[in-house]
């Protein structure tokens, strides 16, 4: 059954704002992490994301009914990119200016996201109430 | 995993910049001291930061790897370049050839540390601040 209160593109909505949060945090740690010597910034390559989202849930803690919330667990290796190459003595990688843009865009779309899942809501709180 | 999860990453790095803070100052303050617990002359100190995983504080840790390192100190460690070696026969630290040797502190240098601590500290901070602005956000949901 598909209506205003379960349409796909609400789940992927909720789906993308995860990964969102997930990226955030990498994003957190590669700018934590600029003046640690030997450390290599790592980002969310999102094309992997999708590949990883069909086989997301049969993981360890495999969901044994449908209506369990997804897990919110590590994020798998295979979707992280690492960037091995540093300009500097140190060999980290992290670059301060990339990862400051990094985390404003991550965020925009994150906001992005919730509008679309608020409008979502919207709707249907219009169509319990009426207008 | 949590929204939570960015805040103790970026506590950890402002943390972090603030020792690192504490340190340079106590260089600057010392930059002419000739002498310390050591008996010897003070020795510029560098902190040493590693990267670690983010404990899961208490919640099970599904997978390895997941990329979210926080930033910890290790250590101190001590800076093996040469003393300043001035002539000043006069001072009590004279050796006998009437040379004092003066800490291996470059103001100049501890200035651009300084300057960079700041900049790191920013960055943590606003990423703190879009943490806290995506949750904000996440709250306002069904308004």
């Amino acid at each position: 059954m598909s209506g205003i209160a379960n349409d796909s593109s609400m789940e992927w909505a909720i789906r993308a704002l995860d990964w969102c949060v997930r990226r955030h945090h990498v994003i957190s740690s590669n700018i934590v992490n600029r003046d640690t010597p030997g450390y290599k910034a790592a980002d969310v390559d999102f094309r992997r994301v999708m590949e990883q989202i069909g086989t997301e849930d049969e993981g360890i803690l495999r969901r044994t009914d449908p209506v369990h919330l997804p897990r919110l667990g590590g994020i798998p290796s295979q979707v992280l990119t690492v960037k091995e190459t540093s300009e500097r003595p140190d060999g980290n990688s992290v670059n301060l200016a990339e990862e400051m843009s990094h985390l404003v865009e991550n965020n925009y779309t994150y906001q992005a996201l919730l509008k679309h899942v608020n409008g979502k809501l919207k709707a249907i709180k219009l169509a319990i109430h009426g207008a | 995993m949590g929204l939570y999860d960015g805040f103790r990453i970026s506590v950890s790095g402002m943390d972090a910049q603030i020792r690192r803070m504490r340190l340079i100052a106590s260089n600057l303050a010392n930059a002419n001291s000739t002498r310390s617990t050591t008996g010897e002359t003070y020795r510029r100190k560098d902190i040493v930061f590693a990267a670690v995983p983010l404990e899961s504080g208490g919640r099970i840790q599904i997978g390895g790897g997941d990329g979210l390192r926080k930033v910890t100190t290790v250590g101190v460690a001590d800076d093996p370049r040469p003393f300043r070696r001035l002539h000043m026969p006069g001072h009590p630290d004279a050796d006998a050839q009437g040379f004092v040797e003066f800490p291996n502190v470059e103001v100049f240098e501890e200035t651009v540390n300084m300057m960079e601590a700041v900049r790191s500290y920013e960055a943590n901070l606003m990423a703190f601040h879009t943490s806290k602005e995506m949750m904000k956000r996440a709250l306002e949901t069904w308004r």
